[in-house]
């Protein structure tokens, strides 16, 4: 009798408060972060009227349904502020995650999987070991459907293998393989000392990494503040400038359009949006200016990563602010928002290499 | 689902006005602490720009509000007296900080990657060729390590 051969395939998750990010040999990409359960029947009617939109995606696990990513704003107001709690046992991280490992293996239904994922540097010590142990689930597979552009999906995704990174650390080895890739030496490269800066939705995470191997000890590597802070003052900025009130979604696009809609009318916000980014950039600088101030000529490269600096406006600022405050010309990847996600699948494809 | 407020995100600004004066991780415990003890923090979308702004125009000596607070206030079991002790230490001075290497911006992706035409503009299919596309592969090292 013949055994049907097991898919194996390495994924790396970046399970970011503002978007989830999916890597594997198959198929990269994002959703926004967001979580609504949904009755069934409410369920089948989104899949029916949406079957042409890859956007509209929904998760069926356990019999329960749930829709997740930007469509959640659009149709459930109520569950369209990110989750912004820092532990790793809600339910709506299970679907999140999940969720990235069954779009990551496209079409695939059924797989092994070797997960490499991160955690924000202030959080990774106290949650590796519990992380690690969920998502492997006990060794039995994940269980699920998704359902998107009018077909389902059904999976059975089993972690044989999984790696908790600290976050940054995805983006060392994304910017490592790069160079590699431009002819630098490994040798060179294994003793380069990096600092990097990784700007995410809730949390800024900074680590200082020689090659691959992150710099332990007291006040090197530290969590601070990041978008959500850039999204209340911008929402305060412009609520006052316009007599309104705006939801987190809306103070988002704005920070991308510099408009805001305003009784039926596009009205011009990009002051409010420039204002916010720049006193959040001074306050982000000053703090590591300050914390690292006696590493600060020890680096060989600055790196700034992660979704925020997605944003070209806010990278820009942030990147002439370093250049004015402690003369560092910044490394910025060409991808922030996929440069830990794809480190991640890199480590992930490094351990199945070696298995 | 509540989005859960994060308080240490929301008191940045507020270091706009003092951090050149106290030591950050003090007044960071300080000030929580103070904004969680303070009223209108039961509502979900306080600013504390607000706090600070509210604060601001007044002749008021940090240390002194601080003094005020303890000696006048009771304390809450919650609260550590320890932790609002705030001690001044000297500003971050700029420092000359030599210039290297004039970065180029990095391109993580995939040579092979090509773009599916969906909305979702940020999807793509990948190269399967794993180890020529990726030379960090071909040194044959467990990167989780």
């Amino acid at each position: 009798m013949q055994t049907k051969p097991i898919n194996r395939i390495a994924v790396g998750v970046d399970r970011g408060f503002g978007a989830t990010k999916y890597y594997s040999d198959i198929l990269s990409g994002h959703v926004d972060s967001l979580v609504a359960p949904v009755t069934e029947k409410r369920a089948l009617e989104l899949i029916a009227n949406n079957k042409d939109d890859n956007n509209v995606i929904l998760i069926k696990i356990n019999d329960e349904f749930y829709l997740i990513g930007s469509y959640v704003a659009k149709v459930e107001p109520a569950y369209a502020e990110r989750d912004l709690r820092r532990t790793r046992d809600s339910i709506n991280e299970t679907i999140l995650f999940i969720s990235g490992m069954g779009l990551a293996t496209g079409d695939i239904e059924e797989a092994e999987l070797i997960v490499t994922t991160g955690l924000p540097t202030d959080d990774y010590d106290r949650l590796k070991e519990s992380y690690e142990q969920k998502i492997l689930n006990e060794g039995k597979p994940y269980k699920f459907s998704i359902f998107r552009g009018g077909k389902e999906y059904k999976k059975s995704l089993k972690v044989i293998r999984t790696s908790i990174e600290n976050q940054p650390k995805g983006t060392i080895i994304a910017i490592i393989n790069k160079k590699l890739s431009e002819g630098m030496d490994w040798n060179e490269l294994k003793s380069r000392r990096f600092a990097v800066c990784d700007i995410g939705f809730n949390t800024t995470d900074l680590s200082i990494y020689v090659g691959k191997d992150i710099v332990r000890g007291e006040k090197i590597n530290f969590t601070t503040f990041a978008m959500v802070q850039i999204v209340a003052t911008a929402k305060k900025l412009i609520e006052e400038a316009f007599n309104c009130k705006k939801t987190e979604d809306e103070i988002l696009e704005s920070l991308i359009t510099g408009e805001v809609k305003i009784r039926g009318k596009m009205k011009d916000c990009s002051e409010q949006v420039k204002q916010a980014f720049i006193k959040n950039a001074e306050l982000l600088v000053s703090e590591i200016t300050s914390k690292w101030e006696v590493y600060l000529d020890s680096f060989d490269e600055m790196i700034l990563t992660g979704g925020t600096l997605a944003n070209c406006v806010f990278a820009d600022i942030l990147q002439s602010l370093f250049e004015e405050k402690c003369g560092w010309n910044v490394t910025v990847p060409q991808n922030p928002q996929y440069a830990n996600a794809f480190g991640f699948y890199l480590i992930s494809a490094s351990i199945l290499q070696n298995m | 689902m509540r989005r859960t407020i994060q308080i240490g995100d929301k008191y940045k600004p507020l270091m706009d006005y003092y951090s050149e004066k106290f030591d950050k991780e003090e007044f960071n415990v300080f000030i929580t602490k103070l904004l969680i003890a303070y009223k209108k923090m039961k509502d979900k979308n306080i600013d504390l720009i607000t706090f600070a702004e509210l604060i601001e125009p007044y002749d008021i000596d940090i240390i002194d509000l601080i003094k005020l607070i303890t000696e006048n206030a009771e304390l809450k079991t919650a609260l550590n007296a320890d932790s609002i002790m705030i001690t001044k230490t000297s500003s971050f001075d700029k420092q000359e900080v030599p210039e290297v290497q004039n970065s180029k911006a990095i391109n993580i992706e995939n040579k092979n990657r090509k773009s599916i035409s969906n909305e979702n503009k940020e999807e793509q299919h990948n190269s399967a060729n794993t180890v020529a596309d990726n030379p960090i592969l071909r040194l044959g090292i467990d990167l989780s390590q």
